[in-house]
């Protein structure tokens, strides 16, 4: 699903945000990434969706080398992720319906079709009175659903989250996880960012730790070793 | 607006050198028609000569009428041009001017090169003595053609460079104002194409809306031109001038077009080209 040998990734020649990162994800693992700031997971999670290229190393996600892609080969590999940025990246001048919506007409759902996957989808996140609101009038929590809800209308195989909970209170924490869980039971592998070890050992999860880039614990597969 | 508008400028130039390009073969025609070569003639040929070479000279695929003038009609012709004071010519000999054939040519030959070259075989004709025309006038019609096409290339192409900048300096801001829409399509992995082609089709549309333009104030000012210049020139049209053809004005839409396009597309590489 995930093989990453020999990764690094130099944005200055002096440090190095990544350093020889060898890493293996299972198809259906939940697996987190901890790591104190400035570890270097989000750049992890960026050379994974193609947001940035690794300056050495081979790097194979869903069959494919990220490493040479074209840009329409790189567009096919993101229609089949779930993203959930650090900072949203919703548009604020359209409403939650339509920032759910886009992220399925651009690959090629029927505007209609589109629009009725992500009403549903808010409506199951308890956002369905406020699909019509932009996100300027949302609270953080509310936008952050919508994030999620956006990562999860194309019902990706890859959930791909950078610090989904971070700024949320603990309740809303819970409930976004829980819809990320949700769709790890169907199927999907899931890779989350963050330094929250409380929130990476939450549940007895795969942690893989990263420090100074570079990974000091691959993790266990906790789940399947207590089985 | 500006951005169709500098398309506009670049195409009525363009336009407009066509235009005058089209028609100067008309205008020279007509004007040519007072082109005319003068083959003078030995004094000592018989009529039977004169009619012999008269024949041979109409029969030139580019002589649309050869006219004799003999010695006599051209002193009277002269007396007539001096007018009042024709008295002092009293007493001039009729053997005084030369006689001469007016030659006209038909009108695709009214060019200097065609002249030149009738004049090159009526100087070589038997009884021929010399052959005048007005080389220079011809001459000058002829740059003046050769200076328009220049001025069409060389003008042209720098300001469709300008119109170039602009349009895709119009682009680019489109593309600026909408980066993070297009930057939240490319991470849901919107295909490239989906994501470029709207900013192809505004800079398409609007080098075509430039074209338009430029054709609508071409029309404006030719027609204006059109009844203008005989009444400030007093020289009328041999053939009325005509506007651009079809498909002039074809090539002029689609030029605009591709200028629109070719601007989006280095916008598009400037800003999204990874
Ligand atoms: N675009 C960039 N240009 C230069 N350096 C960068 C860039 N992005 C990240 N870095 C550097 O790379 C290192 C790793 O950054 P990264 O964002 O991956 O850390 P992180 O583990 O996600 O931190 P946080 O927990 O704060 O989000 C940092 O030292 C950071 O300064
Ligand atoms: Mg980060």
């Amino acid at each position: 699903m995930i093989r990453l040998a020999g990764v690094s990734k130099l944005y200055s020649p002096e440090s190095p945000a990544l350093a020889d990162v060898n890493l293996d994800i299972d198809r259906g693992e939940f697996v987190f990434l901890n790591g104190p700031t400035g570890a270097g997971k989000t750049t992890l999670l960026k050379i994974l969706f193609g947001g940035v290229r690794a300056s050495a190393g081979d790097v194979l996600v869903l069959g494919r080398d990220l490493r040479r892609l074209s840009s329409r080969a790189l567009a096919a590999h993101r229609r089949a992720l779930g993203l959930v940025c650090q900072e949203f990246k919703l548009l604020p001048s359209m409403t939650a319906l339509d920032n759910v919506a886009l992220a399925a007409e651009v690959t090629g759902v029927s505007a209609r079709e589109s629009r009725r996957r992500a009403a549903a989808l808010l409506e199951d996140l308890g956002l369905g009175a406020k699909r019509h609101a932009k996100p300027p009038m949302l609270s953080a929590g509310e936008r952050q659903k919508v994030a999620v809800a956006r990562a999860l209308v194309n019902d990706p195989s890859l959930i791909l989250g950078d610090e989904p909970t971070e700024n949320l209170d603990a309740a809303t924490a819970d409930a976004t996880m829980s819809l990320i869980e949700r769709a790890h039971e169907r199927g999907a592998t899931v890779v989350i960012a963050t330094h929250d070890a409380a929130l990476a050992g939450r549940s007895g999860q795969r942690v893989v730790l990263l420090e100074h880039g570079r990974v000091v614990e691959p993790g266990a597969r906790l789940r399947e070793a207590a089985l | 607006m500006l951005t169709a508008g500098t398309v506009a400028l670049t195409l009525f130039l363009l336009g407009g050198f066509l235009l005058l390009q089209e028609n100067l073969h008309g205008l020279v025609q007509g004007w040519g028609s007072a082109i005319q070569i003068f083959a003078y003639v030995d004094g000592g040929l018989s009529a039977a000569d004169v009619s012999s070479l008269s024949t041979r000279i109409g029969a030139y695929p580019e002589v649309e009428s050869a006219r004799f003038v003999s010695q006599t009609e051209a002193l009277a012709s002269f007396k007539k041009s001096v007018g009042a004071q024709s008295g002092i010519l009293e007493g001039v000999p009729a053997e005084a001017l030369p006689a001469s054939f007016d030659i006209a040519l038909k009108p695709p030959s009214r060019d200097p090169a065609s002249i030149a070259a009738v004049a090159q075989r009526l100087r070589a004709e038997k009884g021929v003595t010399q052959v005048d025309y007005a080389a220079e006038w011809a001459e000058k019609l002829d740059l003046l053609a050769l200076s328009l096409a220049a001025a069409k290339w060389i003008l042209g192409g720098f300001i469709a460079v300008a119109a170039l900048f602009i349009v895709s300096n119009s682009v680019k801001l489109a593309i600026i104002a909408r980066r993070d829409e297009i930057e939240v399509m490319e991470l849901a992995g919107a295909p490239p194409a989906l994501i470029r082609v709207p900013f192809l089709i505004e800079g398409m549309s609007q080098g075509l809306a430039g074209a338009a333009l430029s054709l609508a104030l071409l029309a404006a000012v030719f027609s204006l031109a059109v009844s203008a210049l005989p009444r400030a020139t007093g020289i009328a049209y041999a053939q009325p001038p005509h506007f651009l053809t079809i498909e002039s004005c074809a090539v002029l839409l689609i030029v605009g077009t591709a200028i629109g396009a070719a601007a989006s597309l280095f916008a598009l590489g400037r800003q999204l080209g990874r």
